[in-house]
């Protein structure tokens, strides 16, 4: 059973080898392809990423033929669909890390495109990729999802779901970018904010808490970044490693949960109240009692709703 | 749309026509109500001599089941004082005649959405045997013996419900034909007659039809016009709540390699309960609960009882919104199969309703708080239908609409906009128990609990503990996708923790709404922990959702395995479960649903449908607004 496999991989790289030694594939930008990803990462990275590619193919061939089996499954999944979308995140996933370069393959380099997919399986397709690869927060697909943020693809999900799986990766350094990203993104600038708490670092909170001191822009948007603030802060989300190796949860948390009540006792939108109420609670901060105690002093006016505030927090179920 | 999805009209006939049969449907014939019409059988009769002068005043008396005994009484005013009002103690009613009593219509894949809803008693003008009579609400006019010659008599209701009823008058030869409004003889007058009223539709749309209608004898004596109005109100359509006891399951045929492990599953568990074997509709859609909800209307019946039509409803999913003639979720034309005697199918639908907001048609998303009295005091007899909607993401409108001008059920709305597929069976699900003066209680999702569970088997030594054993993310990858994990890793994982902690503060608004709607107590909320994930910024149930079942008998629940870690023996989350529901007097009835509906976001109760027995005293006339 090893052997046939073996045998059966080695023609796939062979292949890309051939195609590679050609130059042919650099050019190439398949039409299932998030970019075209020479432009996108340029001519060297591109090549080094196909190299890296093939030689995953030949490593794990398993994990390609998964990810194009999961592919034709498709159109029967999307039937059989229900709610929003069709997600394959968690089969993904199960494919573990090694897996990410046939991910990698399948969204950025040699997608087979969206053939007879309809709409909305196409886009849990590629979101559910950009999810997986997102999760497994693995170095070498940073430049990837970077390149797919700066794609800003015209499904505003699919944007959303590479601003999200490169804010995983908790780097300061892109914190820059994806705001970026989510706030040109115009009208649907909303879809986008809403990822960006999946950045759990202080830079990102910080960032979150200007906007929503920055006028302009629209309900949609300041509910997206409250709920932001609420997913950056998140008590659970604190208590996995892969985030709390930042060393930054008290300044993380703190500030959100601050932010979030301050906009609590201020707006005059219901909408926001509620939306900066459910975030303060995910973020189940333990000194939120303090701080509502403090944005009492500072905003008198508010202190009967301040206090219910406190009442929902003190039998909050997250803590 | 897809032909070959297309149900197979002959089976599902079949199918339903041997459930009905089973179930007893709803008894043909002994409709109306007792009293015989005036005059026998002589009905309308041309003039005839009589006194060329009244002697006294004219008789000029139609009347109706004013007070809802089943029978018109012509002598004293118990049918007759104020009886153009309408009131929640007074006032005659009558059925929308939906269902199709002589089996006349078709259930054909070649029909359109559109065709194959036109189909039922009220299309047509003529009374389809004995048991569409009984759907027809009795009015009497009462005898003027007196009469003069000459004498013209003439039925009208008025404007804004013309278009909505329909009269039929009994003739001399003692059948009933269609109403036309044309001046009538002295002699029928003289010898009185017998109208009987049907509405051709529910109401849809208060502010089109409110579902009155005032119909007005008008007597013309030698010019001279005297007139008799009595109001009716016709049926509300009324929605089954969970602890009504079943007498009619559903899940869809073992139509996909995943669901043989289903069916049998639900059929074992169905038959340890002793609780009806589930109907297999033949459609290409596992998720029953999502295309149809049942439903019922109710009159009061000739000599005592109810006359019941069964409502079989089609979801609002607009699946192909681009085709004009078959744009409706396909499976949901199953409705129209069921339809036959004492059983109606109907549709609303707005093909412009946001396709993003699509899922919330499902009837999943449509559920029913069972009777309570509101702390405000109004008595929900029927309970309170209860659906996932925001200002920003709301189902159909039109549904909606339709759903809010019954009057019965009002409905309470909570925010389902933070789960992927957004139904409100997700995370509630009402159960009968045994242990409160209610007669019933909530089991709800608790996310918290869930973390709190895992963290202290891990803390007790257990972290490498497996769960999701043997279990797999796709079968047709010949298991190459293992969902199995231990709780060490889920309690490491960022986004099944993330989600989870939303999830414990999103359902804890929804049961803030409950006790602020409903008037529940934190003790009445039976805590279901398991945890959530996301995709594409939504949540999902990551452990079979357990919350997520079917109230099968008044001590059954059909729960999801939740394949949870098993400690010491114990898988510690079916351990709970069983031991939270007990002391309601509730058996936990297991069912496998991994493959066919939980990998694909959901469980049994989204992978199964209910009837559910009509209330012994179903007089929603006194509640309704």
């Amino acid at each position: 059973m090893t052997a046939k496999r073996v045998t059966r991989s080695l023609p796939f790289g062979l292949g890309l080898s051939l195609l590679l030694l050609c130059g042919a594939a650099s050019a190439a930008h398949a039409g299932g392809a998030l970019f075209d990803a020479a432009g996108a990462l340029g001519a060297n990275s591109a090549r080094g990423y196909r190299q890296r590619i093939a030689a995953a193919r030949r490593a794990d061939a398993r994990s390609f033929r998964v990810v194009a089996r999961l592919r034709a499954l498709l159109p029967t999944l999307a039937k059989q669909r229900r709610g929003r979308g069709v997600t394959v995140l968690l089969p993904l996933a199960a494919l573990g890390a090694s897996g990410r370069w046939a991910m990698a393959d399948e969204l950025f380099f040699s997608g087979a495109g969206q053939g007879t997919l309809d709409a909305v399986a196409w886009r849990g397709w590629r979101v559910s990729l950009l999810e997986a690869i997102g999760r497994l927060r693995r170095a070498d697909m940073a430049p990837l999802l970077r390149a797919a943020v700066r794609h800003d693809d015209s499904d505003a999900r699919v944007a959303r779901a590479a601003v999200e799986a490169l804010g995983r990766f908790g780097d300061p350094s892109d914190v820059d970018l994806l705001v970026n990203a989510a706030t040109q993104r115009g009208r649907d600038a909303h879809q986008l904010l809403d990822a960006l708490g999946d950045c759990r670092r202080s830079a990102m909170v910080t960032r979150l808490t200007k906007l929503l001191a920055t006028p302009g822009h629209d309900t949609p948007a300041r509910l997206s970044i409250l709920k932001s603030l609420g997913r950056a802060g998140n008590a659970y989300a604190w208590r996995t490693s892969a985030v709390r190796k930042s060393g930054e949860e008290q300044a993380v948390r703190s500030a959100a949960a601050k932010a979030l009540i301050d906009v609590y006792a201020t707006t005059t939108d219901a909408s926001e109240r509620d939306r900066a109420a459910t975030s303060v609670l995910v973020v189940g901060w333990s000194r939120t009692p303090q701080l509502i105690a403090a944005a009492k002093t500072r905003h008198p006016q508010q202190s009967e709703s301040l206090d219910s505030l406190a009442k929902r927090f003190a039998r909050s179920p997250v803590r | 749309m897809h032909e070959a999805r297309r149900p197979t009209a002959a089976t599902l006939l079949t199918i339903f026509l041997a459930f009905l049969t089973a179930c007893g449907g709803t008894e043909p014939g002994n409709g109306g109500n007792e009293t015989s019409p005036p005059g026998g059988d002589q009905g309308v009769t041309a003039d005839a001599p009589s006194p060329d002068v009244a002697p006294a005043g004219p008789i000029v008396d139609i009347r109706a089941d004013l007070d809802r005994d089943g029978k018109i009484d012509l002598e004293g005013d118990n049918d007759d004082r104020d009886e153009d009002k309408w009131t929640n103690e007074r006032g005659a009613i009558f059925l929308a005649n939906i269902d199709d009593d002589e089996r006349r219509c078709q259930f054909s894949a070649q029909l359109s959405d559109d065709e194959i809803v036109r189909c039922n008693d009220a299309a047509d003008e003529v009374v389809n045997g004995a048991a569409d009579e009984a759907d027809l609400a009795k009015m009497l006019v009462k005898p003027w013996p007196l009469a003069p010659n000459g004498t013209t008599w003439m039925v009208k209701v008025n404007a804004e419900a013309a278009n909505y009823v329909r009269l039929f008058i009994r003739d001399s030869g003692g059948s009933l034909t269609v109403y036309k409004p044309e001046p009538g003889p002295a002699g029928t007058l003289r010898a009185g007659f017998e109208l009987r009223i049907e509405a051709k539709d529910i109401v849809r749309d208060r502010t089109m039809w409110d579902g009155f209608v005032d119909v007005t004898l008008e007597v013309d004596v030698d010019g001279k016009k005297h007139t008799d109005t009595v109001r009716l109100r016709v049926a509300p359509l009324l929605l089954h709540h969970q602890v009504q006891k079943a007498n009619g399951l559903f899940v869809a045929r073992d139509i996909f390699p995943d669901s043989k492990t289903f069916v049998s599953s639900f059929d074992a568990a169905t038959t340890a309960a002793n609780a009806p074997k589930a109907i297999k509709l033949d459609v290409n859609d596992q998720w029953a609960q999502d295309y149809f909800e049942t439903g019922y209307m109710v009159m009061p019946k000739a000599g005592g009882g109810q006359q019941v039509i069964d409502v079989f409803i089609r979801s609002a999913n607009v699946f192909n919104p681009q085709s004009k003639s078959f744009p409706l979720r396909e499976a949901g034309r199953i409705v129209f199969a069921a339809r036959g005697p004492g059983v109606a199918a109907i549709q609303q639908f707005d093909v412009r309703h946001s396709q993003e907001m699509d899922t919330l048609n499902s009837n999943g998303n449509l559920e029913v708080v069972p009777p309570h009295v509101a702390p405000d005091g109004k008595n929900h007899a029927f309970g309170r239908i209860l659906r996932g909607s925001v200002a920003t993401f709301f189902p159909d409108p039109t549904f909606q609409k339709l759903l809010d001008s019954q009057g019965v059920q009002p409905t309470i709305k909570i925010d389902t906009s933070w789960l992927l597929v957004g139904h409100v069976d997700e995370t509630l699900s009402f159960v009968p128990t045994t242990s409160s003066a209610r007669g019933w209680t909530v089991l709800v999702n608790d996310a918290a609990m869930a973390v709190k569970m895992l963290t202290d088997a891990a803390t007790a030594g257990h972290r490498d503990v497996k769960m999701f054993q043997n279990k797999f993310w796709l079968d047709q990858l010949n298991r190459q996708l293992p969902a199995e994990t231990t709780i060490g890793k889920l309690l490491d994982d960022t986004e099944i923790m993330a989600a989870t902690a939303e999830a414990a503060i999103q359902v804890q608004k929804q049961k803030d709404i409950l006790k602020r709607e409903v008037g529940l107590r934190d003790e009445e909320f039976v805590s279901v922990p398991f945890t959530h994930y996301y995709s594409d910024g939504y949540s999902l149930a990551y452990q079979p959702g357990t919350v997520n079942g079917v109230v099968i008998t008044n001590t059954d629940f059909i729960a999801p395995v939740g394949h949870g870690p098993v400690v010491d023996g114990v898988d510690v989350f079916k351990d709970q479960f069983e031991k939270a529901v007990a002391p309601h007097g509730i058996t936990v009835r297991w069912v496998e649903n991994w493959d066919l509906l939980h990998r694909l976001s959901g469980e049994v109760h989204c992978g199964s449908n209910a009837r559910r027995e009509i209330p012994a005293d179903a007089s929603w006339w006194k509640v309704i607004q």
